[in-house]
């Protein structure tokens, strides 16, 4: 192995250094100093009036290795909105816009939300997440401060949540993430400190199997490997981070259901 | 038969059972006697954790993100080697650098999400409190 | 059940995204040409090390291939990377991406999504400092 010492962005210097932000521009196209010209970035955007500070935002997942959907047909992302609700928009016109010079987006496809899940009431929240089977058939998890997790899907061109939220959670749900490898499955994670197994079909809406005490404060994040999808990460509120095996959780699983 | 030779024949009757089923339960749930703990743990942010992320292509690595201002990037796949201990594990300051850690990057303040970008090998983009940065480092 | 849960009314993340008295924020670029020899870079550990009045925290530009700040009008809480046709395993630069991001604006009605394209990402690498 290679003695490599490791590496930090950073360093200290007295500061007789002049300094120079490395640009940011907004907006149009800005060619900004002229000292770093192949260095400067562009940033455009188009943008939504949206109610509410936006605590998340997710775009639903694409197919891998196939180019995005024609710009007839719908990119969405949802929100999740300080004031409870979570909107789904179709961002894809103002994709196409970015894109496509000279593009004009139909701004009644855009400017507002194409669903609103309201099943939160005035609870906000964080945890949110996308699945997809397939191209068209899409699943939305969303989870708020008051412990409950909404499942909503597509039909056609529109949405609906279903109306009995996944409760075991006793705090705030802080994160959701769908199984890569089972469609019916998702993980959540909680300021309870503890990390959920679901799974959609369990009848009553409560987890498989609870891993209490995963972390010394609130679990914010999760993230499922896609590869070795026997592995979860999770990173909590006194700064650790732990990777999970999943097997070793099976054997519980496997026991609740020996025993149902 | 009386009442106490009946607790009796009971007592054994449950005494065999939980003989029986001893051994399944044992199978399914004491192998790990006490709960289980995570295969990794990694205690070197100072604040919360405000974001994590499996690496697009590379199942091994990851990327966290904290509310200490850093941005750490991981790879489960490194090990500890024994002859190394000592050279590059200790900061000026004797912290433990774990063998894991790839890469520290900071500048920014209060860094709240952190995504990689699935079609650029090596991409983050991180957003904060003072703006988003789009890096790619030299380790990943 | 959400009665209990409603009790518990705890406050999750704060956001209230504040600048700190953290003397000196951003990455900031080295001259080219310097008078004076520098001193040995010390690597900086947060919460181990403290800026002094007249340090700043500077990235090391030969541990990145690229790096970019960019912000908008108010701070982005969460934001998420859009696909393109631009292709997979894009490694030539400059590199242009998308994203889309929610901000944290001072009043309800102020805030926006920004579908957002970055573009001219060059390389920033230059080789360790002397």
């Amino acid at each position: 192995m290679i003695s490599f010492s490791p590496l930090y962005s950073v360093s200290v210097h007295p500061s007789d250094i002049k300094s120079l932000h490395l640009d940011q521009s907004e907006d149009e196209d800005d060619e900004d100093d002229v000292d770093n010209l192949d260095e400067d970035a562009v940033l455009e955007y188009r943008s939504i009036p949206h109610l509410g500070g936006v605590n998340r935002i997710r775009a639903q997942p694409l197919p891998a290795g196939q180019p995005i959907p024609p710009v007839t047909q719908p990119y969405y992302v949802s929100t999740w909105s300080e004031t409870g609700k979570v909107n789904i928009f179709d961002i894809r016109p103002l994709v196409e816009s970015l894109a496509v010079p000279g593009f004009v987006p139909d701004k009644s496809r855009t400017s507002t939300p194409a669903f609103t899940i309201t099943a939160h009431g005035r609870s906000e929240g964080f945890a949110m997440d996308w699945a997809a089977s397939g191209t068209s058939s899409l699943r939305l998890l969303t989870g708020d401060i008051h412990c409950r997790i909404f499942l909503t899907t597509s039909t056609g061109s529109s949405f609906n949540t279903l109306t009995q939220p996944f409760t075991s959670h006793t705090s705030s749900v802080e994160d959701l993430q769908w199984s890569p490898a089972d469609p019916t499955v998702f993980a959540s994670c909680s300021a309870d400190r503890s990390i959920r197994i679901w799974d959609v079909r369990v009848k009553g809406r409560k987890s498989v199997f609870g891993l209490e005490a995963a972390h010394d404060s609130d679990v914010n994040v999760i993230s499922w490997n896609k590869f070795s999808t026997y592995l979860l990460l999770s990173g909590g509120d006194e700064g650790g981070i732990k990777v999970w095996d999943l097997r070793h959780f099976k054997e519980y699983i496997l026991f609740i259901y020996f025993c149902l | 038969m009386g009442s106490a030779a009946f607790q009796r024949v009971y007592i054994i009757y449950l005494f065999l059972l939980v003989k029986m089923v001893q051994p399944i339960i044992d199978f399914y749930c004491c192998r790990q006697r006490s709960k289980p703990s995570p295969v990794a743990l990694f205690s070197w942010h100072e604040a919360p954790v405000t974001s994590v992320e499996w690496h697009p292509t590379e199942d091994s690595i990851f990327a966290a993100s904290g509310a200490d201002d850093q941005v750490t990037l991981w790879d489960l796949a490194v090990e500890h080697d024994d002859e190394e201990s000592g050279i590059n594990e200790d900061t000026q300051d004797g912290k433990e650098i774990p063998p894991q850690l790839l890469f520290v990057h900071q500048g920014q303040k209060d860094v709240k999400e952190l995504h990689w970008h699935p079609q650029i090998p090596g991409a983050m983009i991180t957003t904060a409190s003072d703006g988003f940065n789009f890096l790619k480092t030299i380790t990943v | 059940m959400i009665n209990d849960c409603e009790r518990l009314g705890m406050d999750v993340d704060d956001e209230n995204i504040k600048d700190d008295d953290v003397e000196v924020l951003a990455a900031v670029e080295e001259e080219e040409d310097e008078n004076a020899p520098q001193p040995a870079p010390v690597v900086y550990i947060p919460g181990r090390h403290k800026l002094a009045k007249d340090e700043i925290l500077e990235a090391d530009q030969s541990v990145y291939i690229a790096l970019h700040p960019m912000s908008v009008n108010w701070p982005c809480l969460s934001f998420d990377v859009l696909r393109d046709n631009l292709g997979d395993e894009r490694s030539r630069f400059p590199v242009t991406c998308y994203a889309v991001a929610g901000t944290q604006a001072d009043v309800a009605k102020n805030n926006e999504i920004l579908v957002m394209k970055m573009s001219q990402l060059h390389k920033t690498q230059r080789d360790g400092g002397t």
